[in-house]
């Protein structure tokens, strides 16, 4: 049995990385470690939820193409080339691109990531590797849906695997950013209506 | 043996992990997912004190209390969930210390406001420990844990047929009928029963829905 949570990760003859773990719990979602903005439009929303298991609700603008993130500020730890996450997440609305994973930038051309995606446009999970606007979507075998699901993403220095409910889906080698990144959740409105994903669990950490 | 992540600390990775917090009440104040109230100016103030976590102290009106919760953002599972609670009343005598998961933020001075919920509390005249649990109506249960003073650990689970308190010399009380039926939040509460302040510790609260 071991007496420090920092012994259940690293031996104690090692530095251990930056980690980090949220779990969106509380009255209101908590802006001292996630920023949330619209990159593109005015009025969407972060909330958390009054619903069981039902995490934190991300809304866009009610515009077709509006744009709501949430990020670190560009308070950038992680490397894209040493690094894994684990989101818990789900896409509710039904005309959306919902990207997740690490990005270097918070433009909304996101130039410079590594994220899942979960796109009303595409028929299957994928996932979107581009460093300098160079890259793109690559497909897994699993279709999109709108149920709970586990990502992870596990970032080497040549090639990125990508698992979903804890069966690797996808394997990247190309494109993989170099600049340092952060977490983030991407909602990109194909419609108007006001487009909403959920996520319960974020963890990032370098390796 | 060691972890690759915090999440296959408690989950294996092919299974969607559910809703799982706790909270350490250590930093310069309350962190901000707590809503605190009151109906006086009683207070919730992190201590500057060797494992003292927070503390709660009433305003020295009758019944007047403080008490934090989620503000009826309600994740847990009335049906599915447990909690584990490290809390410390100063007094043994005329108090009421709540502590688990509720449906209702409102003031726990009002009966009412405390059924469809399950929580720890005590029994003062025995000094026991005592566990409350139900949905219209709340079923009390003396536990085993003698609550004094000193740092007390209790931790309870409900499910669809059974709900339950365990200490820290194992299982304490078992109960099959009336159980909470609407979605919970967490709510620890402190109250006086006296023309005098009073005060309590809380140093961990953990709620995870099973």
């Amino acid at each position: 049995l071991t007496k420090s949570l920092y012994e259940r990760f690293y031996p104690l003859t090692s530095t251990g990385n930056q980690r980090f773990v949220a779990n969106f719990q509380g009255d209101s979602f908590n802006t001292n470690i996630f920023n949330f903005r619209n990159v593109i439009g005015s009025s969407g929303t972060v909330t958390v939820t009054d619903e069981i298991d039902g995490g934190l609700a991300i809304t866009t603008d009610s515009t077709t193409g509006s744009v709501m993130q949430i990020d670190m500020n560009d308070r950038r730890a992680f490397d894209p080339r040493a690094s894994k996450f684990i989101f818990v997440t789900k896409r509710v609305g039904t005309s959306l691109q919902v990207l997740f994973g690490l990005t270097g930038d918070i433009t909304s051309s996101l130039p410079n990531a590594i994220s899942v995606a979960n796109d009303t446009s595409l028929t299957y999970y994928s996932c979107r590797v581009i460093a300098s606007n160079t890259g793109g979507f690559t497909n897994s075998d699993v279709a999109i849906d709108t149920d709970w699901h586990v990502h992870k993403g596990v970032c080497g220095t040549s090639d990125y695997n990508q698992y979903l409910d804890g069966i690797l889906k996808i394997t990247v080698t190309s494109n993989i950013p170099t600049v340092k990144c952060q977490p983030h959740v991407t909602n990109y409105a194909r419609s108007s209506g006001g487009q909403e994903s959920r996520i319960r669990y974020c963890e990032v950490y370098n390796t | 043996m060691t972890f690759d992540s915090f999440y296959e600390i408690f989950t294996n990775p092919t299974s969607v992990r559910k809703n799982h917090f706790w909270e350490d009440f250590t930093g310069s104040n309350l962190h901000s997912r707590w809503n605190v109230q009151t109906d006086s100016s009683s207070t919730a103030i992190l201590q500057d004190a060797e494992d003292d976590g927070v503390k709660f102290t009433t305003s020295s009106g009758n019944n007047d209390v403080v008490w934090i919760s989620f503000a009826n953002k309600r994740q847990y599972n009335p049906a599915g969930s447990a909690f584990h609670v490290i809390y410390k009343p100063n007094h043994t005598s005329l108090i009421g210390y709540n502590l688990g998961l509720f449906s209702n933020d409102g003031d726990p001075s009002v009966g009412a406001n405390n059924n469809n919920a399950y929580f720890v509390t005590q029994n003062l005249s025995t000094a026991k420990s005592r566990f409350a649990c139900g949905g219209g109506s709340i079923t009390y249960t003396d536990g085993t844990t003698t609550v004094g003073t000193d740092w007390v650990y209790n931790s309870a689970e409900v499910s669809s047929s059974s709900a339950t308190m365990s200490g820290v010399s194992g299982l304490e009380v078992t109960q099959t009928s009336n159980f909470p039926t609407s979605k919970l939040q967490p709510k620890i509460s402190f109250r006086t029963a006296d023309f005098a302040s009073k005060s309590g510790h809380l140093r961990y609260f953990e709620v995870y829905n099973t």
